[in-house]
């Protein structure tokens, strides 16, 4: 492969470990931008009466701030590190599907950049709050474009999240070498498996109150604008995303501190079962919780009682993390190197983050507690502190394994130090300020709030340039730090068995640790596909990026993204037909409880998943609002049965004449495989036909989208389902073609079945669709 | 008590106090045993490796007992538990004024509404103001409180009291103001570029001034 600074080799790396710099250079790109943001904002807020940005520069940028900082820069940040020591920690040469690992960051790259460029539209940048509440959020109030732009920009991310997810819930599951078991896997991949497994289901329901928002902006919808949907239909799916994202944020950085706790106190880590107990029950609970954000809302009070109670037992698990943690020094030698420092400040935010959430989880003080600086203060400990912290602590502990060189102690006990201050200079006076409104662009001098922000905004400088010691530090370390062995904290993972930095190929021989020690034994690492190097990632996420720039400023742009994506996509099922990105998956170790299920079948079904996400979510709007609504003609007044009919006939032949080309395949008929499949293409064909017939019949009848409720829904599932009707066609054709190169066999066709469990899924949603629709 | 705000603003006071006494007891705990550990067993010079150090490659030893676990989930349940019940009881409180229906005559029903950028309110007797409200004291004060256009949060800071304001909603809250006086209202919810002025100012009079201003303001029609 390619070596040292080539700007093509960067552009085309598909390798974990390039990938994984990729994201950590990006993370610190964004975490500098939202920090000048921030910067910016406390600087109005130091005094009263302040005229450093106008209110709708401020709004816009603790908007972005936010945005910026809770998805591209702190969970990025973390699977940098997953990224490049997930695969080395398992034992393995890469991830499942690195070049779909090389589109999940060339997607979150330019999403970041797509919702950066918005500061530039007429308008500004998106302006609401990190929230994005509605009706808030609609055309009516936030007409700039930029508002829209950040949507599909979040959209963008979204996609990169959850091929990430797919990718690292297979890698994980399946490619761990012998010995790895789950008893065995180290605290990091576990924390990254329950990450990913929260991202699986939280991101879905996101994307739904973005479509929802998008089909309000664009096709003037009312999802947002009517009292039915609303505020409160927003605030559901956001939140439902909303908590467990802070969780998924949490997560990787708690993982961190599994490592480096025990490495450095020397003795390992205490209560390690219980601890994974305690955080699988907080990832199940994260999705139990979610309206302790409304508490202030008309949400029943009974609900709001259960959300408490839950709420507040949630500290349960973190409390037994956090001492679990501190337990695992006792006895100890600990040493404070600069890795050690971050992990016990982070430990430390976290347990003051963790109080006042307590706080906010009283649904009797929510009321003089919620929209206030004090609960800017607890999520700040929590997110910026115990997170970024822990970030911090392993970018110290990693670096040098990723790089072969040690950066200055001295420097890093000073970052530390620094920080620390500055960080509860910045934001422990926000307690104080638990009358102050979060959100504002001023106050008044008559409240006794400015010598708090006074010191805040002085801690913000601390801490916001303390990051530049960092810096320093890691860049002076990179030139001229000190060569360091493999192992220089003696920790126990794999990945201080092999040099630093590791070769491109991590291990030389398959790794076994089935006697609970490392050993080879002379088995050959699995072989990895013929390529690492491809274009293709980056100019799809490149195309979809000028898509969706096009989309908002000016259509031909859209249209050159459009053809810069399709190329690509073309090419690559070039790629694939010939298979040159093809790696067979090679004996490992346990697979448990997915051994028979190949690693495509399994990435299929962990994207069905998500799809069952997105639907339910879409389906459940489609009920809430429903059932809100004081009038609703029922279905048959509104829609055509028999075409209804015609169309489900369709689509249910459809999935039959998939199952034959499946089962032609599996006899080893090329030709048959070839006419099922084509048979599947022009009912799919069809389907989208009569679709396209009803929808322009209902329009010219005056039942467009924004005509009413019953219309938007009826427009944005079916069209949502069509949508997936028609990326399914592509996959389809997709197989004809590949059928035609001769690429199937009897005993290789994981893409005819894959597609297949695809196809048929998109027909179970109709089928939940048909009744809503047609028959109630 | 003769000096106390309003019977809510007493039960959220005494409510955050529990809840600090006991963030202090516990963080008093848990930051005392994390200090002890850093400064007991940090490493000197001549203090040896544990015997079960991490090695290279090689799996930690499991271990950590059940019975931290078990004493733990019980003090903690223990404290979950007082939380849970001293925040019901006001949560209670709050759901259940101390009147017999809206009409009782020693309640007050007004009618919030918030807009871009200032609170409107509305009396029974149809007399309207914008950015100030006028209370009697001692009186319960019912809350009716909803939007116009975007979702705010009336909050009344002072006596630990506050709801959404959303768009076709009416998300009812009441108040006892037992002390006189003039009292700010904001807005606690992102609202737009108003969003930082969106402030009234709420007036706690006397039974017979506010019935006198209440006499003017509809009289002046
Ligand atoms: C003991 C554990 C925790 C509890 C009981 C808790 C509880 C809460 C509650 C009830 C709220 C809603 C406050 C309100 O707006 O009225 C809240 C807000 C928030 N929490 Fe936590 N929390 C905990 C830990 C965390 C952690 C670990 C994170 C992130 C790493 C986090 C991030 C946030 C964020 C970002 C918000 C504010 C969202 C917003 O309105 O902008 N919390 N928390
Ligand atoms: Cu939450
Ligand atoms: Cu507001």
């Amino acid at each position: 492969m390619e070596e040292g600074f080539s700007l093509k080799r960067w552009l085309t790396t598909t390798n974990h470990k390039d990938i994984g710099i990729l994201y950590l250079i990006t993370s610190i790109y964004f975490l500098i931008a939202g920090g000048i943001l921030a910067l910016l904002f406390r600087v109005q807020l130091t005094a009263p009466g302040m005229d450093f940005l106008e209110p709708s520069k401020f709004n816009q940028a603790i908007t972005m701030h936010g945005l910026i900082m809770v998805l591209w820069v702190v969970s990025p940040m973390a699977f940098a590190f997953a990224n490049y020591f997930v695969p080395i920690q398992i034992g393995a040469r890469d991830l499942a599907f690195p070049r779909l690992n090389a589109l999940s960051y060339w997607l979150y790259l330019f999403s970041g950049l797509l919702a950066v460029s918005s500061f530039f539209l007429p308008g500004g940048a998106p302006d609401v709050g990190w929230t994005v509440y509605a009706p808030l959020n609609t055309a009516k109030y936030t007409p700039q474009p930029g508002m829209t732009l950040g949507g599909l920009a979040l959209l963008m991310l979204i996609a990169s999240i959850t091929i990430g997810t797919i990718n690292f819930i297979v890698t994980i599951v399946r490619m761990r070498a012998p010995g790895i078991t789950w008893r065995n896997l180290p605290m990091f991949t576990w924390s990254i498996l329950l990450t990913v497994i929260m991202m699986l289901f939280a991101f879905p329901p996101l994307a739904v109150g973005i479509i929802l928002l998008g089909a309000d902006r664009i096709l003037g919808t009312m999802f947002y604008t009517s009292v039915e949907g609303g505020d409160l239909l927003w605030e559901h799916l956001f939140w439902f995303f909303g908590h467990p994202e802070v969780y998924i944020v949490l997560t990787p950085a708690l993982g961190i501190l599994f490592e480096i706790v025990p490495t450095f106190s020397r003795r390992p880590l205490y209560g390690r079962k219980f601890i994974l107990g305690a955080l699988s029950a907080a990832t199940l609970i994260s999705f139990l919780v979610w309206v302790h954000h409304m508490f202030n809302t008309t949400v029943n009070p009974i609900i709001k009682k259960i959300f408490s109670a839950s709420t507040i037992a949630i500290s349960l698990p973190f409390e037994i993390v956090a001492v679990y943690l501190i337990a695992t020094m006792v006895g100890g030698a600990i040493r404070f190197r600069t890795p050690m420092l971050f992990a016990l400040g982070s430990i430390t935010l976290f347990i003051i983050g963790g109080f006042s959430g307590v706080y906010n989880a009283s649904i009797a003080l929510n009321y003089a507690l919620r929209g206030t600086y004090w609960v800017v203060a607890h999520f700040h400990y929590v997110m910026a502190g115990t997170v970024l912290f822990a970030l911090f602590a392993g970018l110290y502990y990693w670096f040098p394994k990723m790089t072969g060189r040690m950066y200055s102690e001295k420097l890093g006990k000073l970052h530390f130090i620094i920080s620390f201050i500055g960080f509860n200079l910045l934001y422990f006076p926000m307690h104080f300020l638990v009358d102050m409104p979060r959100r504002v662009y001023t106050y008044p001098a008559d409240t006794g709030w400015t010598i708090f922000n006074q010191i805040a905004t002085v801690g913000s400088f601390i801490f916001g340039l303390s990051t530049l010691l960092l810096f320093i530090n890691l860049g002076r370390g990179l030139v001229s730090g000190p060569v360091v062995g493999a192992n220089p904290w003696k920790g126990w993972t794999l990945e201080w068995t092999i040099p630093s930095p590791p070769p491109a190929h991590n291990f030389d021989a398959l790794p076994d640790m089935s006697k609970g020690v490392l050993m080879f034994n002379g088995a050959p690492m699995p072989p990895g596909p013929k390529e690492h190097h491809t274009i293709l990632p980056m100019t799809l996420s490149l195309g979809a990026a000028i898509l969706f720039l096009g989309l908002v400023v000016a259509l031909p742009l859209a249209l050159l993204g459009a053809v810069i994506l399709a190329v690509s996509l073309a090419k690559w099922f070039k790629d694939d037909i010939l298979d040159r990105f093809a790696a067979p998956e090679g004996e490992r170790g346990e697979r448990w409880p997915f051994e028979g299920v190949g690693k495509e079948k399994l990435g299929t079904w962990v994207f069905l998943t998500s799809e069952i996400m997105l639907f339910g979510s879409l389906i459940s709007a489609y009920v809430y609002v429903r059932t809100r609504s004081a009038f609703w003609p029922p279905s048959p007044q509104l829609h055509d049965l028999g075409i209804g009919l015609l169309n489900t006939l369709i689509l249910l032949t459809s999935s039959l004449t998939m199952a034959l080309a499946l089962e032609a395949i599996r006899n080893g008929s090329l030709k048959d495989l070839k006419m099922w499949l084509t048979a599947t293409l022009i009912l799919g064909l069809g389907f989208l036909g009569i679709k396209a017939f009803e929808w322009s019949k209902l329009a010219a009848e005056g039942f467009i989208p924004s005509a009413n409720l019953p219309a938007a829904t009826y427009y944005v599932l079916t069209g949502a389902h069509g949508v997936h009707v028609a990326a399914g066609l592509v996959a389809i054709l997709y197989l004809i073609l590949k059928a035609r190169a001769g690429g199937f066999s009897r005993e290789d066709h994981s893409a005819v079945e894959n597609t297949g469990l695809y196809w048929h899924l998109v027909d179970i949603v109709w089928v939940f669709l048909f009744p809503l629709f047609y028959l109630i | 008590m003769a000096s106390e705000l309003s019977p809510w603003t007493t039960q959220w006071m005494s409510l955050f106090n529990l809840f600090t006494t006991i963030a202090f007891i516990v963080g008093a705990v848990v930051f005392g045993f994390m200090i002890f550990t850093i400064l007991r067993y940090r490493y000197k010079e001549g203090r040896s490796e544990p015997s079960d150090a991490p090695q290279p490659g090689t799996v930690p030893k499991d271990r950590g007992k059940p019975l931290l676990l078990f004493a733990l989930s019980m003090t903690t349940l223990t404290i979950i538990s007082t939380l849970v019940i001293g925040t019901f009881g006001a949560f209670d409180f709050l759901l259940n004024p101390p009147i017999k229906a809206p009409e009782d005559e020693n309640a007050l029903v007004i009618e919030v509404i918030g807009f871009q950028w200032n609170w409107r309110f509305k009396y029974p007797n149809g007399v309207e103001t914008v950015g100030e409200l006028v209370v009697p004291a001692n009186k319960v004060i019912i809350f009716k409180v909803t939007s116009i256009d975007v979702k705010h949060k009336l909050g009344i800071p002072d006596f630990k009291i506050g709801v959404d304001a959303i768009p076709g909603y009416d998300n009812e809250i009441w108040l006892q103001p037992m002390k006189e006086g003039e009292y700010w209202i904001r807005c606690y919810e992102l609202c737009g570029v108003g969003h930082a002025l969106m402030a009234a100012k709420m007036k706690v009079v006397s039974e017979s001034e506010f019935e006198s201003w209440l006499e003017s303001m509809s009289g002046g029609g």
